[in-house]
């Protein structure tokens, strides 16, 4: 087709605000070529910054650096108190800027007037942290519409305050409406599970062949005590593996135990514990992913407890709920001879099936 | 370095290689986005999912994606493109480089006007795969780079695998581009034909596009019903609102086409419109205001389209130095018959005919009827002293006078005084 316009690359620049005790600081990275629509054009050379050339250019941008952001804390304006600016490896200007403490209770707003100096359609991603290094709120900002709001919540953790004697939390909207509370993460450990066919699907192979209610909870606690410790490892970024291999692992681990089970003809294998015990430990990787997605670790920990644990019971409630459903079911059908002679081969089929069929579409067709 | 490696490893290691995404790449493009338009509500939907069950599917992001280059493509927000292309970043980092993620990469860069890194991916993609996208991706970037018969064989492959709405739409630009007016406007019809109001945007486009050819055959009435249907087939949107404008303008409407102007400025501020909508608003006297869009297409015209940005200059006479640069730096990316007109119209601006003359003759080559390449060549011409040459440009740019700006038709009716022609005859 036919292209019009836009010859420039709008790029997008991210900007990290920190608040912290000793005041709120923004560190805003740009590629070199958006810092230099900063400077008047006669300065804007085609040739790359380096670390020798940049010091030509260091001091116009340091005296725009104050510029880059508008903070207002209710209907006061922040002074910078220090302004940095720096070229990182990676071909990213960053600066840096240091405000005073913000008083708790009130709004904060910060705004980049200067997004209207960038090409057309530029995006300036902003994430903000409390002292914890919790998100609180972020916001792809543009040129139309360059600011973001913060809510200042009275009381609570954070020592973010005028005067440093009390103690105030950052509590941003997106905190207030959107992010999950005990029984949120509860609900979603819940609704994970639920909607995890996949999981529901292993368990469901597991337990299928059980023949006494011993190794029903020997299973289930193996599956259980696994999933917990590779979720805890990966929540708090200790261990990870991306989910490129989990999810096929997944997969994997799904269509064995549904084609164990057919040569087994439907017999529970001996050692299915340990198989699940290791099993287990992948899905645990698959659980970390959900709630990596909602921002919880990669902070050093900090703030982790109550979600993985409010997440993991979710879990395990959910869990406990379909087996509850499941296998009374499972017992009824597996007294009549058929059922174990030929419902279970043909179940163990359809799951080692559905195994493979997502194995498939989460690596060759993924 | 995939494309090296044969099918097979390139197959595996599309699989295995894992792209390294920026710090907040993810975050970025799964960060509420607002609106309510059904580009918006998509893209909400893709991001919701990718932030559930689905980041581990490629297939997810690339919806997204593609989401993006929807949003994009309706509201002519290039951000949207660079969301696009974090997008692709991310599934690749998550999910591994796939063919898919290549072709929306592909498509990204094409839009960013990074025609030879576009070219590069679109290459691996009809080697590797070569379904109909892959080789509307090739056409796209080689027409734009001024290969012209390299894309129109690419196009032809296309259209081999499947005629439609995008191929016909395509065949259209060729003709035009090769002088084929009578044979792009059939192109044309039989793309709105190919298309249905269901496919939005898309169809919009095809209607615009159309009005434009009509318009350049003098045939303003078509050209207003098509740019109507345009119109009504997708609201708020750019290239119909111009596509209005111009042909009110053509029509004699001159308020109500500043009006259709004014609004495909708002929705989309590419120097292209403003000049239309300045040149429009000096035509109904009101200089001060055509004055304020002037400032801001020169302001902001180096980042959005410096080869109209170059033009203008030119035209106007203002800063050709400028012109001249950014004509230059156009053309090494984007060697096609326009840039090589700008090329040709900023040397004459700043005097050196010489080059000029060589430069546009550049840009005729491929025998496109372009009322502005002629009067271009026909001013060339005039200031070379090849009087008989310049008359025969003239001519030809006063055939599709009605597609000129208003400052090109006086610029027109200057020069042919100048240089002793007749006056101007519209095509009717």
């Amino acid at each position: 087709m036919v292209v019009t316009g836009w010859a420039h690359d709008p790029g997008i620049s991210t900007a990290e605000a920190h608040l912290r005790e000793g005041g709120l600081e923004i560190t805003t990275g740009f590629a070199p070529d958006d810092a230099k629509q900063f400077l008047p054009r006669t300065a804007q050379a085609d040739e790359r910054w380096d670390e020798e050339n940049f010091v030509d250019v260091q001091a116009p941008l340091l005296a725009l650096a104050p510029r880059l952001w508008e903070v207002r804390a209710g209907d006061a304006v922040l002074a910078p108190r220090d302004a940095s600016v720096q070229l990182l490896p990676g071909d990213n200007v960053s600066f840096r800027l240091l405000f005073p403490r913000v008083a708790a209770g009130g709004r904060l707003t910060l705004r980049a007037p200067k997004l209207g100096e960038l090409p057309e359609g530029h995006r300036q991603f902003v994430i903000v942290f409390d002292e914890r290094g919790s998100a609180l709120t972020k916001k792809l900002l543009r040129a139309a519409d360059a600011a973001i709001e913060v809510p200042l919540a009275s009381g609570g953790g954070s020592a973010i305050d005028a005067t440093g004697s009390a103690a105030g939390t950052m509590a941003s909207e997106a905190e207030s409406s959107d992010a999950p509370t005990f029984w949120g993460f509860l609900e979603l450990g819940v609704e994970h599970i639920w909607t995890g066919y996949d999981h529901l699907l292993f368990l469901f192979a597991l337990l299928v062949v059980c023949r006494s209610f011993r190794s029903i909870v020997a299973i289930v606690s193996c599956f259980t005590v696994a999933h917990s410790i590779t979720l805890g490892l990966a929540t708090l970024d200790v261990v990870n593996l991306p989910a490129r291999f989990v999810e096929p692992a997944i997969a994997a681990s799904i269509m064995f135990v549904g084609i164990e089970n057919l040569i087994r003809r439907g017999e529970e294998p001996r050692g299915r514990w340990a198989l699940t015990f290791v099993f287990g430990l992948i899905h645990g990787f698959g659980f970390a992913g959900v709630l990596r997605d909602l921002g919880v670790g990669g902070h050093g920990g900090d703030g982790i407890a109550m979600p993985l644990f409010s997440f993991n019971l979710g879990v395990e409630i959910g869990q406990v709920a379909i087996a509850a459903v499941v296998l009374p079911l499972v017992w009824w059908l597996r007294k009549r001879e058929a059922f174990v002679r030929r419902g279970v081969p043909v179940l163990s089929g359809l799951v080692a099936l559905a195994g493979l069929y997502w194995l498939l579409e989460r690596t060759v067709f993924g | 370095m995939i494309s090296s490696l044969p099918r097979w490893l390139s197959s595996i290691s599309a699989l295995v290689v894992t792209a390294v995404a920026a710090p907040f790449d993810r975050e970025i493009v799964l960060t509420p986005h607002g609106g309510t338009a059904l580009e918006d509500l998509e893209i909400a939907r893709w991001q919701q999912r990718a932030e559930t069950a689905g980041s581990h599917r490629a297939e997810t992001w690339l919806r997204l994606g593609w989401a993006y280059v929807a949003k994009a493509r309706r509201t002519s927000d290039v951000g949207c493109y660079k969301l696009a292309e974090k997008t692709a970043d991310v599934a690749d980092a998550e999910c591994g480089v796939t063919l898919e993620s290549r072709l929306l990469r592909g498509h990204v860069l094409h839009q960013l006007h990074r025609f030879r890194a576009a070219e590069v991916v679109a290459r691996e993609l009809v080697r590797e795969r070569g379904d109909i996208r892959d080789w509307a991706l090739l056409s796209d970037v080689l027409v734009e780079q001024g290969r012209i018969a390299e894309g129109a064989a690419a196009l032809q492959r296309m259209v081999d695998l499947k005629p439609g709405l995008e191929a016909f739409s395509r065949i259209a630009h060729v003709r035009w581009l090769t002088g084929d007016m009578r044979g792009a406007i059939d192109a044309a019809e039989q793309a709105v034909r190919a298309s249905s109001p269901r496919q939005g945007e898309s169809h919009a486009w095809a209607w615009a596009r159309l009005s434009g050819f009509y318009l350049q055959a003098g045939e303003t009435e078509r050209a207003l019903a098509a740019a109507d249907t345009a119109m009504r087939t997708t609201t708020d949107y750019a290239p119909a609102e111009l596509a209005r404008g111009r042909a009110l303008f053509a029509a004699g409407a001159r308020e109500r086409a500043v009006s259709a102007l004014r609004r495909a400025v708002e929705l989309n501020p590419l120097p292209e419109y403003q000049w239309w909508l300045a040149d429009g608003l000096r035509a109904l006297g009101r200089s001060a205001e055509a004055a304020l869009v002037e400032a801001e297409l020169v302001r902001r015209g180096e980042n959005t389209d410096p080869r109209t940005l170059a033009l203008f200059l030119a035209t106007r006479g203002e800063d050709v130095a400028t012109a001249v640069r950014l004509a230059q730096r156009e053309l090494a990316e984007r060697a096609d018959v326009h840039s090589h007109d700008a090329l040709a119209w900023a040397l004459a601006a700043s005097g050196n005919w010489s080059a000029a003359e060589d430069a546009m003759r550049t840009a005729l080559a491929a025998g496109t009827r372009d009322p502005r390449l002629f009067l271009h060549a026909a001013e060339i011409a005039r200031a070379r002293g090849d009087r008989s040459a310049a008359e025969t440009f003239y001519a030809q740019a006063s055939e599709s006078g009605a597609a000129l700006l208003p400052s090109e038709r006086t610029l027109l009716e200057r020069g042919r005084g100048r240089n002793g022609s007749g006056p101007i005859t519209d095509a009717k």
